[in-house]
């Protein structure tokens, strides 16, 4: 394996890049521009070598102003993604305002999809704290961390493909993993949500 | 590199083949194991293209609203 962990926050993949890790580093490369942004669920399983497909990446971004928004979404359209939901800037925006996902793909498709969402609580805003830089060979992608991965999948999601994705995880990085952490997020995930 | 374990349990089958290829990861090279998963990720990508349903359609499935 050439993976290889270049420091507590960054990891180094050294696989062809396919497809979709294309479909998401050109997204993100413009995103990135205007806010932050960390990547959770089943892509972050997927980057790291899990061998499925999937139709959605999901993502959180940090609130962002109106008027930043909107320069962000132009520049997307421009760039040829569309956003599944709404076309009207104003209903865009709404959208997020309301904590509501939205869906963005490549012009004239519905799948594969970014689905980007605003934070709603501490352990949202959580992903960002804790956040792995993911470099291949064509830039970095930010990612949740490995542990927040794990109990989100084991304890919340919990469908098998979920399930598989956490144990995929738990193989591959079984010396590396804090299971203090992934048991401190499967206590905040109950409080949480109950 | 451990056989595959294989079950009559589709489920269990399933876990065996995940433990079985984070494995493989471990013991070849990125250039190997990315080879292979891509064949699965791009063709998915390249049908991709040919999903016939409209943004609507799409997010009604989902259970989500559609403005356009």
């Amino acid at each position: 394996m050439d993976m290889e962990w270049v420091n507590e926050r960054k990891i180094r993949l050294d696989k062809p890049v396919n497809e979709l890790d294309r479909f998401v580093l050109r997204f993100i490369r413009i995103i990135e521009n205007y806010v932050d942004y960390v990547i959770i669920s089943g892509y972050v399983a997927i980057l790291l070598g899990r061998s499925r497909a999937t139709e959605d990446v999901d993502l959180f971004v940090k609130p962002i102003e109106k008027k930043e928004f909107i320069k962000l979404y132009h520049q997307l359209k421009e760039a040829g993604f569309w956003c599944l939901n709404a076309d009207d800037d104003d209903e865009v925006y709404s959208y997020l305002k309301d904590n509501i996902a939205i869906r963005f793909a490549i012009k004239g498709q519905t799948i594969p999809n970014l689905e980007l969402k605003f934070p709603k609580n501490r352990l949202d805003w959580d992903a960002f704290a804790e956040l792995i830089e993911v470099e291949t060979k064509e830039g970095v992608i930010k990612i949740c961390s490995l542990e927040k991965q794990i109990a989100f999948k084991m304890f919340y999601l919990g469908s098998d493909k979920d399930l598989e994705d956490a144990k995929h995880l738990e193989e591959l990085f079984k010396d590396r993993l804090n299971k203090e952490k992934i048991k401190k997020y499967k206590d905040l995930i109950r409080v949480e949500y109950g | 590199m451990a056989k595959l374990k294989v079950s009559q349990d589709n489920r269990e089958s399933r876990f065996f083949f995940v433990a079985y290829w984070a494995q493989y990861i471990k013991e070849h090279s990125d250039k190997e194991w990315g080879e292979q998963q891509n064949v699965l990720i791009n063709s998915q990508m390249h049908n991709a293209k040919y999903y016939p349903f409209s943004p609507k359609k799409y997010l009604e499935m989902k259970g989500e609203k559609c403005l356009r």
